[in-house]
């Protein structure tokens, strides 16, 4: 076979890059690169696109994943602070304006 | 890899350089590329850098004595390189026997000044380089293995202009560059310690039959196959234009203009390496493998600015060390954006089965990458033939390649 040495070349370098993903495939997009991720999040890369991705890689990612879900949750809550901060100063505003007229 | 024979050739290499000051790298490919079958090194270098002081030294390391110089000059005689009749076989029998010259049937063989040669002996030669054999009236002589060192200085005045693919049968071009002050004291120190006679001090290192045993040895030398994979792609990153430049009268830079890739190596060179550029990078990466117990994609990145040189022509040239050097480093980034983009693997996949998904995301990349768009390419013929793809919404239709190459 004439390209069987090109085959061996694409299947050594290729063991190398992982498995192929689908990010629709996929329940969460821990199954996804750092850098791929980036580039759905920002990019506007469609979810049906493929990805490729190494196990170094996803563990990567798992821990890029979990930082960003702990800023978010972290943020979830500082919202929710200010939320009631809000509701608190409205509701005195209103009392204020209904004792002041 | 036997490691006495390695020791021999560690200790060539520092005999030589214990008597030819500077120049180390080009030392140390040349010796590199004497370890291979039909070894053919050439010497560039302007008057008086040592060109001839090197050839000599190389050629005394391994043949002691025992080695023939032809002088290039234009009236260098059919006899004297070749060979010549024999007048009483001819006079008595009306036999025509050759009397071949020692030249041929030399192990070691020396060209000063090939620049000089005149374009009959230059033709004799390129053959025996081609083909390891050399004919005179109508017979032929086998040569066999041997090393041929040559030299020349590129600027010389009285230069018979060879054609390129003469220069192509070189595998190796070592260009010297001139002492610099401090290198100037050390020449003065070597010539003392050796009484002005670099070339009588040298020893035989060893025999051309030790020589043959290692050239046997790295033959047998098996390479990696990414490594493999990092020299064709290499050459073929150089070699490769979409719009077919080998066949075209028009060449680059004209020939780039409109093209996809106008931004790529391809449009920097006008005329490609051969496929001896492969071999060549394949036989000094297994010496180097041998003699050194491993070789790197960043140490053929390095020999590469010896193998390349005399076989580019490039559609501007500044300096030609440096603008292979830039060239050489564009490469360099180019490979490590392969490996980013994990290209091969989906061309594996893709070999595997047809996926329109994987499809479109590896003809996105084949526009950033003319070696992988003609594999794709490849692929997509066959599955137009297959009639799972249609022509209008190829690579190839998009890009305007003909469908003959």
């Amino acid at each position: 076979m004439q390209r069987d040495s090109f085959l061996q070349f694409l299947r050594k370098v290729g063991r190398r890059s992982g498995r192929i993903y689908s990010l629709s495939n996929t329940r969460s997009s821990t199954q996804t690169t750092a850098s791929e991720l980036l580039d759905v999040l920002f990019l506007g890369k469609s979810p049906s696109d493929h990805i490729i991705a190494n196990r170094l890689e996803v563990k990567e990612l798992r821990e890029m994943i979990e930082e960003l879900e702990r800023e978010v949750s972290k943020l979830r809550e500082e919202n929710k602070r200010l939320k009631i901060i809000l509701l608190l100063l409205l509701s005195f505003l209103i009392i204020f304006i209904v004792v002041v007229l | 890899m036997s490691s006495s024979l390695a020791t021999y050739i560690r200790k060539l290499e520092n005999e030589v350089k214990a008597r030819f000051v500077g120049n180390e790298e080009a030392i140390h490919v040349a010796i590199l590329n004497l370890l291979h079958h039909r070894s053919t090194l050439l010497i560039r270098a302007p008057r008086g850098v040592g060109k001839s002081t090197l050839m000599l030294l190389l050629l005394k390391g391994i043949f002691g004595d025992d080695f023939v110089i032809i002088s290039g000059a234009s009236e260098v005689k059919r006899g004297e390189v070749l060979g010549r009749l024999h007048i009483p076989s001819l006079e008595r029998e009306g036999i025509e026997k050759v009397i071949w010259a020692t030249f041929v049937k030399a192990k070691g063989k020396g060209l000063d000044e090939v620049n000089r040669l005149n374009p009959y002996t230059a033709a004799n030669i390129y053959h025996m380089l081609q083909f390891g054999e050399v004919w005179a009236y109508g017979q032929r002589y086998q040569i066999g293995d041997y090393t041929l060192i040559a030299n020349e200085n590129p600027h010389d005045p009285t230069t018979f202009v060879h054609p390129p693919p003469f220069y192509d049968r070189f595998d190796v071009v070592v260009y010297l560059r001139p002492l610099s002050l401090s290198e100037k004291f050390k020449l003065e120190d070597i010539l003392e310690k050796y009484g002005n006679s670099l070339v009588d001090s040298m020893p035989q290192v060893l025999s051309h039959e030790d020589l043959e045993e290692i050239r046997n040895e790295v033959s047998q030398v098996e390479l990696d196959v990414e490594l493999k994979g990092f020299i064709n792609l290499l050459i073929r990153d150089l070699q490769i234009c979409i719009r077919g430049k080998e066949y075209s009268e028009i060449k680059p830079p004209a020939l780039c203009e409109g093209c996809h890739f106008i931004r790529e190596v391809c449009s920097l060179i006008r005329e490609g390496p051969s496929e001896r550029a492969t071999i060549v990078l394949t036989q000094l990466a297994k010496a180097k493998l041998w003699l050194e117990g491993k070789v790197t994609e960043e140490d053929i990145l390095r020999l590469a600015k010896w193998v390349l040189p005399h076989r580019i022509v490039l559609a501007k040239t500044t300096m030609i060390f440096r603008d292979i050097d830039e060239i050489l480093r564009r490469e360099r980034t180019k490979m490590h954006e392969r490996e980013l983009r994990k290209q091969w693997y989906l061309l594996k996949e893709l070999y595997k089965k047809f996926d329109r998904a994987l499809y479109a995301r590896a003809a996105e990349i084949a526009l950033e990458d003319p070696v992988f768009a003609e594999e794709l390419i490849r692929l997509e013929k066959i599955w137009i033939s297959k009639g799972i793809l249609n022509k209008e919404e190829s690579l190839m239709h998009y890009l305007g390649i003909p469908e003959w190459t």
